[in-house]
């Protein structure tokens, strides 16, 4: 065996492993729709891709990565979609309401206090909640369950409830449902980032659980 | 007294149950987080460190910005200045609270403090910027509105540099610089005096600025 060919699957063997550990079975980026995400990529505005076959969503912007939220399952209610699409954020559920600020009411102080309001953070987004497409379908995102005992009860309930009412929604297949399962944290951060009326592509592939 | 006793340990057991059962939920992911607090240092410096799934197809790498592009992280408070799949410099920020603020002046109207999201381009470049306060920063700090506009102009509170990018957001200095990586602002981004000075000196006007 030369050792270029060593070298060559040297590479292969690391590359495998590195994208096994994220939950990948190849680069992400290999077999992408550009097709699809070219005018996307193209606006001046913020996107998500969300890959139901790589299980991992992306927030970008002209192409590039901004930050990526690995899925620990996903998971559809109902009939998949049966072909990847462009969708536009409506609503998020629950949503959050920012701080009012308050004049204060003696004008005649020597100096404004620093700062003085308590601002939102991205600690203090849900991690669990609906995000509401405009082309029927609703992405349920779900942190993973924990391995606290009690705190995986407090966890089945809540996903128990958002999964009824989702095949409750889905009865009848005027809207489609996704679950996401993320970590909290990126859960939160994925949160954050989707403001309405925010460009989706969902890519949709065999549902695939991890 | 054994009857008694066994019917206490069973209501203890109860309410223990109810309060462990009531503190999960209450912990639970749906209800309000705790703050964490954390030591965020001022300023880190990365050379060539590389950014996972940069593209590679031809056709979104022609989207790609070409040469320097700045990067804004609102949620984790930091710009990055970056080249192709390469991160170069990343500094910690302050970006924009979210509040609110209504006009006392009419009920229909008021500001929201966001830094605005998606795809900018660095438009003016200033040295030793002034601030013209603008009405709300009147209204916030409960003072009249001055019919003046010298009486609006103000120094020394935006620091030595400031690179405009729209509708009147900055990237400027702070005097609060204990306040760096936290979302306080009015919507512009705030950077301490080493790492402004670094964007002021590498990044030339037309550069890309993504804020997300």
């Amino acid at each position: 065996m030369g050792p270029c060919l060593r070298w060559v699957l040297l590479l292969t063997l690391v590359q495998g492993a590195f994208y096994t550990s994220l939950g990948l079975a190849q680069p992400p980026n290999s077999p992408h729709p550009v097709g699809q995400e070219l005018p996307l990529a193209k606006t001046k505005f913020l996107y998500v891709i969300v890959d139901t076959e790589k299980n991992i969503v992306f927030l970008k912007a002209r192409g590039i990565p901004l930050r990526t939220f690995p899925l620990t399952k996903t998971e559809w209610i109902g009939d998949p979609l049966a072909h990847s699409t462009i969708l536009h954020l409506q609503t998020k559920d629950p949503s959050v309401s920012p701080m009012s600020i308050s004049p204060p009411s003696d004008s005649s102080s020597e100096s404004p206090p620093e700062d003085p309001i308590t601002p939102l953070t991205v600690n203090d987004m849900p991690n669990r909640y609906e995000l509401t497409f405009q082309e029927h379908l609703t992405i349920l995102v779900q942190p993973p369950h924990l391995p606290s005992f009690w705190k995986n009860i407090g966890h089945q309930i809540a996903g128990w409830g958002q999964r009824v009412a989702a095949r409750i929604g889905a009865w009848g297949g005027s809207r489609q449902y996704l679950v996401l399962s993320l970590d909290p944290a990126q859960a939160q951060a994925l949160y954050w980032a989707a403001i309405p009326p925010m460009t989706c592509l969902v890519i949709s592939g065999n549902p695939t659980t991890q | 007294m054994t009857r008694c006793l066994y019917r206490h340990s069973r209501v203890t057991l109860l309410l223990s149950l109810l309060v462990v059962l009531a503190t999960t939920l209450g912990a639970s992911p749906t209800g309000t987080p705790k703050r964490a607090t954390t030591m965020i240092p001022v300023t880190t410096k990365t050379q060539g460190e590389e950014i996972p799934f940069y593209p590679s197809s031809p056709g979104l790498l022609a989207t790609a910005p070409k040469g320097l592009y700045l990067v804004v992280d609102t949620a984790q408070n930091r710009v990055s200045l970056r080249k192709g799949n390469r991160i170069l410099y990343s500094a910690v920020a302050s970006t924009g609270s979210g509040a609110r603020l209504q006009d006392p002046r009419n009920p229909t109207h008021g500001w929201v403090f966001d830094t605005p999201r998606g795809v900018f381009t660095i438009s003016s470049k200033i040295k030793n910027p002034s601030w013209n306060k603008p009405d709300w920063a009147f209204i916030e700090e409960g003072q009249p509105i001055p019919t003046q506009t010298k009486d609006r102009i103000e120094t020394g509170v935006l620091g030595d540099y400031a690179l405009g990018f729209g509708k009147g957001y900055f990237i400027h200095g702070t005097l609060y610089t204990r306040m760096l990586g936290t979302n306080v602002t009015h919507g512009c981004i705030r950077l301490g005096d080493e790492p402004l000075e670094y964007v002021f000196h590498h990044v030339p006007l037309g550069t890309t600025l993504i804020i997300f």
